[in-house]
């Protein structure tokens, strides 16, 4: 299992590849306002791959691990 | 007739205020998808009616729970809509907004928790949104009932006829887009007899890809918009109105932003959420919460009340009912049926009333707190592996209030085969409706561990739906899901008169059923127990229940029981869990709990006492859940299938845990 190290807890990344997201969830991320360019904060993981709490526009969601992944692309 | 439909997101407080304004109580929560479907009441004092909408994110549904919305918009025809807003996430908000004054009806657009904004040191000015926006804005705060009387007297005052000649919000889109829209609404107006607003509104959901409004064009034919369909998907239209949506958000937020002088907040939210969704600590304090919840319930709260009600029916109120229908020449026959029957079997169901106010009003916490959200996302993880996501967890522990109302908030899941999962397993889980009869075993057979047992029940259901869900996910191919978005509301400090509503409105049912369905079920087990083939009966060994249940003895016997008395209760069952119990008083001729209890050590031991509990845990819902199967599935098949596995799966478990049992103990 890959180790997310804690340094990236409060780091913060610009979301991309919005659009390789499945429709559904693409819709869901723009209703909340999230779209390529948006400034994302990482508060919290959870283990075993679990969710991933991030902050955009001062409001906390929790998003699948995989989801996460796409969202921060090759910053991570 | 004014009529007012109440729209926003999820956590908003659309439901606190719809409480606040009319003179009806709908139920509230602090977690996403609390209104299941829609309410509506009128505003204090007036005739102007209020439709409370489930929360939505966007016109365009994704779950069933959203589509309320858009087919309330498609076939209703409110006067006004009050958007109800989270102030302190105005952008994301106005989004959903904006596609409201597009609709033409005149929009009130209400800036909740405007408390939480002022605190991150933010405010809007309101005449420039107003303007921005053509339409009306009032600021309200409705946990505090702050603003509240404002917009009452706004709403009631409102010119609604005046309102709606103002035109709709019209915003700037590409070129291209603003064409495709015109060109295809000219002719809605013209060939479909549509107002030019409407047409207008109808054309960009379309354009949006909404599916709701996709199968309406198809449905009623509307070429204009069918026939450009590749056009505008191969255009990319939908991006390019999302753009100019959020680029004109920004430009509005940024003209009336005002910044207040920096207020040193200290953020309650994240100090908590520091320890309750900590990566390691989350599912052990999870563990703990629900813990605690069942200790307040049945040992420190809710049993002791029950024991002190109990002992009042089954004393003097019985006694005095019997000495009272004696003075007044009741004939033994009636004397026996209310006695005997009705306060007997009614009178044990209500002495349940304290253990399931404790529940609810523990359940009604979690929810006002904001912590329902948290145990969706400490429980995504494990539900991930049996194909489900942490927002079934929500749907499953509201079925251990009630499962229909446990079902019907599966709606907020994404994926139809989830929600199909989620249905089918939820009547596992163990409704306050079953607790009377553990209740009354767990004090017969377990004195000393009587939290312990129940809860060992309720976990081994829990097992079951876990079990029946990761098979459900083998047999219907249900892929990783990826949909699983959670909104983490800032935590409120509970608020006990929004608890007690949220307590009552979900414990009125059961008081309603003590009335209904549970004196029914009563008076037709005393009938059939004190009547047989050759009429009334003394000897209730001759009665229609005993024949029915004795031909039923040999099924049983392999899974512990062996009085009929039993296998009539289990029957009775079927119509509501609740009238197991009652129906026991009856059949065993007993008006106390404890005259009960006495008769049961001569018929289980605690080994069949407890194959029974799961028995009862397992078998066929109740006739409430099966009609809101077949409505939530819309599928006869489904109900069917519902029935039989559940009877098949608490067939086998009785059996093997009696079998076995029998064998170690």
């Amino acid at each position: 299992m890959q180790l997310i190290s804690e340094s990236i807890i409060n780091q913060h990344f610009s979301v991309c590849n919005i659009e390789q997201l499945d429709t559904p969830t693409k819709q869901r991320l723009h209703s909340l306002g999230i779209h390529d360019g948006s400034n994302l904060t990482v508060i919290r993981f959870f283990p075993m791959h679990g969710p991933v709490i991030i902050e955009v526009d001062h409001q906390q969601i929790g998003v699948r691990y995989k989801v996460f992944r796409i969202l921060v692309g090759g910053q991570l | 007739m004014t009529t007012v439909a109440l729209m926003g997101n999820p956590n908003t407080g659309k439901t606190t205020i719809f409480n606040q304004i009319t003179d009806s109580y709908a139920y509230v929560g602090n977690w996403t998808g609390v209104t299941v479907e829609k309410k509506m009441g009128n505003i204090k004092h007036s005739k102007v009616v209020v439709t409370d909408l489930p929360g939505i994110y966007s016109l365009n549904p994704i779950t069933k729970d959203e589509s309320v919305a858009i087919n309330y918009l498609l076939t209703n025809d409110a006067d006004v809509i009050l958007n109800v807003t989270n102030a302190g996430q105005l952008k994301r908000n106005l989004l959903l907004s904006i596609e409201l004054l597009e609709y033409g009806t005149p929009v009130i657009i209400a800036l909740n928790m405007i408390d939480d904004l002022k605190r991150s040191g933010i405010y809007y000015d309101i005449p420039t949104l107003s303007k921005r926006l053509g339409c009306h804005i009032e600021t309200t705060n409705a946990r505090n009932k702050d603003g509240i009387s404002q917009l009452r007297d706004k709403l009631l005052s409102m010119p609604t006829d005046q309102l709606r000649e103002k035109p709709a919000l019209k915003l700037e889109y590409p070129f291209m887009v603003q064409q495709a829209i015109r060109q295809a609404s000219e002719q809605l107006v013209n060939h479909f007899d549509m107002s030019p607003s409407y047409a207008r509104w109808l054309t960009i959901q379309y354009i949006n890809k909404n599916k709701v409004i996709r199968k309406y064009a198809v449905h009623n034919k509307l070429t204009p918009l069918l026939e450009q369909k590749e056009y505008y998907d191969a255009q990319n239209f939908e991006d390019k109105i999302f753009k100019t949506r959020l680029a004109f958000i920004d430009s509005t937020l940024s003209a009336a932003q005002e910044n207040l002088t920096d207020t040193k907040n200290v953020e309650m939210t994240s100090k908590i959420d520091s320890i309750i969704t900590n990566p390691i600590l989350g599912l052990p304090v999870f563990i703990a919460i629900f813990y605690l919840m069942f200790k307040i319930s049945f040992d420190w709260i809710g049993t002791p009340l029950s024991d002190q009600l109990n002992s009042l029916l089954s004393g003097p109120i019985s006694t005095y009912a019997d000495h009272f229908l004696a003075s007044i020449g009741a004939m033994p026959f009636l004397r026996s049926l209310i006695v005997d029957g009705v306060i007997a079997g009614v009178g044990g169901v209500l002495t349940f009333i304290p253990q399931i106010f404790a529940l609810f009003a523990c359940i009604s916490l979690l929810e006002d707190s904001g912590y329902m959200a948290r145990a969706a996302l400490v429980t995504d993880r494990i539900m991930q592996t049996i194909g489900l996501n942490g927002k079934s967890f929500i749907p499953l522990i509201i079925g251990f209030g009630c499962n229909v109302t446990g079902i019907m908030a599966a709606r907020t899941i994404e994926q139809p085969k989830e929600r199909l999962i989620t249905t089918l397993i939820s009547p596992f889980m163990s409704c306050s409706a079953r607790l009377p009869i553990y209740s009354l075993f767990v004090a017969a057979f377990f004195p000393r561990n009587q939290a312990l047992i129940v809860l060992s029940i309720y976990f081994l259901g829990i097992a079951v739906a876990l079990c029946m869900a990761k098979f459900y996910q083998i047999i219907f191919h249900v892929e990783d899901s990826t949909v699983f978005i959670v909104e983490l509301p800032k935590y409120h400090i509970p608020r006990l008169d929004i608890i007690w509503r949220g307590t009552w409105d979900k414990s009125k049912g059961f008081v309603k059923k003590a009335g209904t369905v549970i004196f029914a079920g009563t008076v037709l087990i005393w009938l059939l127990s004190n009547f047989g083939p050759s009429g009334f009966v003394t000897n209730i060994d001759q009665s229609f229940s005993a024949l029915l249940g004795k031909m039923m003895l040999p099924i049983f016997s392999p899974i512990g029981i062996q009085s009929w008395e039993t296998i009539s209760a289990l029957f009775t069952g079927i119509l509501a869990k609740e009238v197991i119990s009652s129906s026991m008083m009856v059949l065993f001729h007993t008006t106390s709990q404890t005259a009960l209890i006495a008769t049961f050590g001569s018929m289980f031991t605690p080994v069949s006492a407890y194959a029974l509990l799961v028995f009862i845990l397992l078998y066929v819902p109740c006739f409430a859940t099966i009609g809101t199967i077949k409505s939530e599935t819309g599928s006869t098949k489904w109900v069917v299938y519902s029935v039989l596995s559940s009877l098949l799966i608490a067939y086998t478990l009785s059996f093997i845990i009696f079998q076995i049992g029998s064998l170690l103990f």
